[in-house]
């Protein structure tokens, strides 16, 4: 009996790091014990439906930063969650979690899941991250959404690469500072080569 | 003038220099210690008080330097020197400058010597990256009581390569030989005013000493650290030759204060007779200005894509990381954090430009980051796009790419 007591205590003792180290170390260091929990919480949940956990940290990790109240922190980070998973049903169970990360943000300026599902699929093989941040950005610059939404899906239909979606996102900034109003449609880079629609 | 009285003058005038002054200002104390074997001399420990100011306003520029160093048994020498530099206006890639310099030394019981030259240098910039200079200098050097004249021809280029500023230079500097038994010139017989000294190579008999410092110099910075090293050959018409080099690695301890280590091999200066040397150094240095740069003052890298005025860029990626630099002229501290330092606030360093830099690892992606100046709010870096953060505050959203 003493040795099935003392073998069960040195599982037990061998086991115990590893669930301490399950819970994120930064929460515990720079949230007070309730919200760290709390957090923890959204995270573990993330991890069951199999979403990005390390989005929710860094969200409360910032939180912290940014001196705010735990629960303005743990809001944050539900919503967060609610967003990735959203995003994930627009970009697909194949979606990484760069890309995840910024359809959430997409979601969060205003942007509908169906400009998110289409991008994904006029770009299926490709990384979404650029094209996501960028029409995301145009959405917040004041750029209609509609407006914004078809030329992304443009460039994404006629297959350019990163560099150009970045160029538009310039190109939409450089004449907004020349006073442009913002409901102006955004330029498309040139040569734009036809495309079927 | 004793060293002590030429040290306190000095300091005195960078002093009273630095409050009139309504340009750039930077300058430096570095206190030190270390071990220095001079050549044909007794080598042992040393501690070392050495000022610095260089004042800019417009094209116009005044630098100063002093260094003093004290041995045992009461030994001791001091170098000064200061520089006046007024530049031309760009004309295109080109620019030309004039330039007024005065160096003296003095040494425990030794003659010291008093130079003044003056001189011009033109220079080329194909690119912000490179630029190539030509100049030439005279003056005269005083001691013991006699004056003899020195020239100084000087050709150069500097480069950005990746992330480490590159300069060659040759630097020839000629004058009339002095008698004396240290240099092992004799009287010219047929006339005794003018000393001269046998080429032992050649058999040339040479009445001026020439030499040329052929040099290559690197700074870079690597996290926190800026690191200085050169390598060079002395040619001479008249010595041997001689390898010369030096490194030295600055570490930014706060805004004001950096650790400096240095160690290299000297060359000695006939002109002045200070002797070539090799020193082991350790020491502090104070940055007088808040503005200042605790590193050496070194040109940043220019940005590939952006002018100098850019308030905000992160820079390519180097063996160390990503540079970001934040322009906040006038700040005492500048913070940066965001979803690549795990929100942590990580401290920038001036650069004396009114820009602060630090090197963090960034992955290519989007990333949300805030910067803060003098412990103030956060906010968006300047030049970016702020976002309301659900927390209170500004943020924003860059591409990495």
């Amino acid at each position: 009996m003493h040795l099935i007591r003392r073998f069960l205590i040195l599982i037990l003792l061998a086991t115990l790091p590893m669930a301490l180290a399950a819970q994120d170390r930064r929460l515990s260091e720079r949230l007070d014990p309730a919200t760290a929990a709390a957090v923890q919480q959204a995270v573990d949940s993330a991890v069951a439906v199999g979403l990005p956990t390390e989005p929710l940290v860094q969200k409360a990790l910032e939180g912290s930063t940014l001196g705010a109240s735990g629960d303005r922190i743990v809001a944050a980070v539900a919503a967060l969650h609610g967003q990735l998973g959203r995003a994930r049903e627009a970009l697909g169970d194949d979606a990484d979690e760069a890309e995840l990360s910024a359809g959430a943000g997409a979601l969060r300026a205003g942007l509908p899941a169906v400009a998110l599902r289409r991008l994904r699929s006029l770009r299926s093989d490709r990384p979404l991250v650029v094209p996501i941040a960028v029409l995301t950005d145009l959405v917040s610059e004041g750029v209609p959404t509609e407006q914004a939404t078809r030329s992304v899906l443009d460039l994404a239909r006629a297959g350019r690469p990163d560099d150009e979606f970045v160029a538009l996102r310039r190109q939409v900034q450089s004449r907004r500072g020349a006073g442009d109003p913002a409901g102006r449609p955004p330029l498309r880079p040139a040569p734009d080569p036809p495309v079927d629609r | 003038m004793s060293a002590a009285a030429r040290l306190a003058a000095l300091a005195c005038c960078l002093a009273a220099a630095a409050p009139a002054a309504e340009g750039q200002v930077s300058g430096a104390l570095d206190l030190g210690a270390g071990t220095y074997r001079p050549d044909r001399a007794i080598p042992g420990g040393i501690a070392s008080i050495a000022p610095s100011l260089r004042i800019r306003r417009g094209l116009f520029e005044v630098a100063a330097v002093g260094n003093y160093s004290d041995a045992p048994a009461g030994r001791w020498n001091f170098q000064g020197g200061g520089t006046g530099t007024l530049r031309t206006p760009r004309l295109g890639p080109l620019q030309g400058e004039v330039f007024g310099q005065v160096d003296w030394t003095s040494h425990y019981r030794v003659e010291g010597t008093t130079t003044i030259s003056g001189g011009a240098r033109a220079s080329v910039s194909p690119s912000e990256r490179i630029r190539l200079w030509l100049g030439r200098s005279q003056g005269s050097a005083a001691t013991l009581g006699g004056r003899r004249p020195l020239q100084r021809s000087e050709v150069g280029t500097s480069a950005w390569v990746g992330g480490v500023h590159l300069n060659l230079s040759l630097l020839r500097t000629s004058f009339d030989l002095m008698s004396g038994p240290n240099l092992g010139v004799t009287p010219d017989s047929g006339s005794p005013s003018r000393p001269q000294i046998v080429n032992g190579d050649s058999g040339r008999v040479e009445r001026r000493l020439a030499l040329t410092d052929a040099v290559v110099s690197g700074q870079w910075r690597f996290a926190s650290v800026m690191f200085d090293a050169m390598v060079g050959r002395r040619f001479s018409n008249a010595t041997p030759e001689l390898t010369i080099w030096g490194v030295s690695a600055v570490r930014s301890l706060t805004p004001t204060v950096a650790l400096v280590a240095a160690a290299g091999r000297a060359a000695s200066d006939p002109v002045t007779s200070v002797p070539g040397s090799r020193y082991y150094v350790l020491g502090l240095r104070l940055i007088l200005d808040g503005s200042a740069s605790a590193v050496p003052l070194l040109a940043a890298p220019p940005p590939a894509s952006a002018g100098e005025d850019t308030p905000f860029r992160v820079g390519p990626p180097v063996p160390a990381g990503r540079e970001v630099m934040v322009r906040a002229p006038g700040a005492r501290t500048v913070e940066l954090a965001g979803d690549f330092t795990d929100w942590r606030p990580i401290p920038l360093l001036p650069w004396g430009d009114g820009s602060w830099r630090v090197t963090l690892r960034i992955a290519p992606g989007v990333h949300r980051l805030a910067v803060r100046t003098d412990q103030g709010e956060w906010h968006a870096p300047p030049g970016t796009r702020p976002i309301a953060s659900e927390f209170g505050g500004e943020v924003a959203e860059i591409v990495v790419e």
